[in-house]
């Protein structure tokens, strides 16, 4: 599997009753992040793809009426550059308003936490993309 | 795997795209994508010469695992060719470039360096597992030379199309 921009991550779900959920099923099929069970899960391990590292952990307290956010954020300009965002956290209601935290993880490891979901910072950094092999 | 999207130009009156994800688009008076000094736009004397319309749109090669929404585009907000200007709006179906040669989109005005990071051009579409193909709005563009612009080739321009995929 080649482990670019575009594919350096991969991510677990765990929750109650011995819930799991990977990126690859047994058959090594990708798995869609909307289909972790938003009942069950209690914490998603975001980690690196070529050494299994983990860069983030996520945790998800339902009793706080915390419910789960997790997509991909992908930059493709002109000339070939591409970058994969991944972005996990919460969001909940207060007081009729939707709460939210959202963290944009790069291949680097780094981390913005942020209640924005257009946050101009990680745009300007995949404005700056290019196709780095092995990021 | 992940989706494989694409950026793809459309040319002629029945359109076939081409695949310029790792290249460039070059505004010119011919409905072509081609890197060549044929069709240049020319300068003026007085007023304002324009390019073909540059179509674009995105492509899923292989399915996302799951929906590919919230489409954006955008640039550095910085058009960096001394007397030009490019409009830049979505729309839902193709326009025949031929149609308007040197002629300027009817709804062009200067806005193509307001769309930048923070605020980018939101493009409507999405698509879902298990499917495949042409995808969102397509995101037109033309560009207006002025009696003031400089001769010759221009510097590329960096712009990024941004998606969220699940």
């Amino acid at each position: 599997m080649r482990i670019d921009a575009n594919n350096w991550h991969t991510w677990e779900a765990f929750g109650e009753r011995d819930y799991h959920l990977g990126r690859f099923d047994k058959d090594e099929n990708e798995v869609s992040v909307d289909q972790i069970d938003r009942q069950r899960v209690r914490a998603v391990v975001v980690r690196h793809l070529a050494d299994g590292r983990t860069l983030f952990v996520q945790h998800i307290d339902p009793e706080k009426g915390e419910r789960l956010i997790a997509f991909a954020r992908v930059y493709i300009k002109y000339g070939g550059g591409q970058l994969r965002v991944v972005v996990v956290g919460w969001q909940r209601t207060v007081g009729g308003r939707n709460v939210k935290v959202l963290n944009y993880i790069l291949p680097d490891g780094t981390v913005h936490s942020s209640s924005s979901d257009e946050l101009a910072v990680i745009d300007v950094i995949g404005l700056r993309a290019v196709n780095q092999p092995d990021a | 795997m992940a989706a494989t999207v694409q950026i793809f130009s459309f040319h002629e009156a029945t359109p076939s795209g081409a695949d310029v994800t790792d290249g460039t688009i070059r505004f010119k008076q011919a409905d072509d994508d081609t890197q060549d000094a044929n069709a240049p736009i020319p300068i003026p004397a007085a007023g304002y010469e324009y390019s073909y319309l540059k179509q674009l749109q995105l492509k899923a090669s292989t399915s996302p695992t799951g929906t590919i929404d919230n489409i954006k585009f955008f640039g550095d907000g910085s058009l960096d060719w001394a007397g030009c200007a490019i409009y830049a709006e979505v729309r839902a179906s193709y326009i025949d470039p031929t149609t308007q040669v040197d002629t300027a989109h009817p709804s062009w005005v200067d806005n193509w360096e307001n769309y930048v990071t923070g605020a980018p051009l939101s493009v409507a579409g999405s698509i879902d597992n298990p499917d495949t193909g042409y995808f969102g709005e397509l995101v037109v563009q033309q560009l207006r030379v002025g009696d003031a612009a400089g001769v010759g080739v221009q510097a590329a321009e960096d712009v990024t199309f941004r998606y969220d995929e699940t």
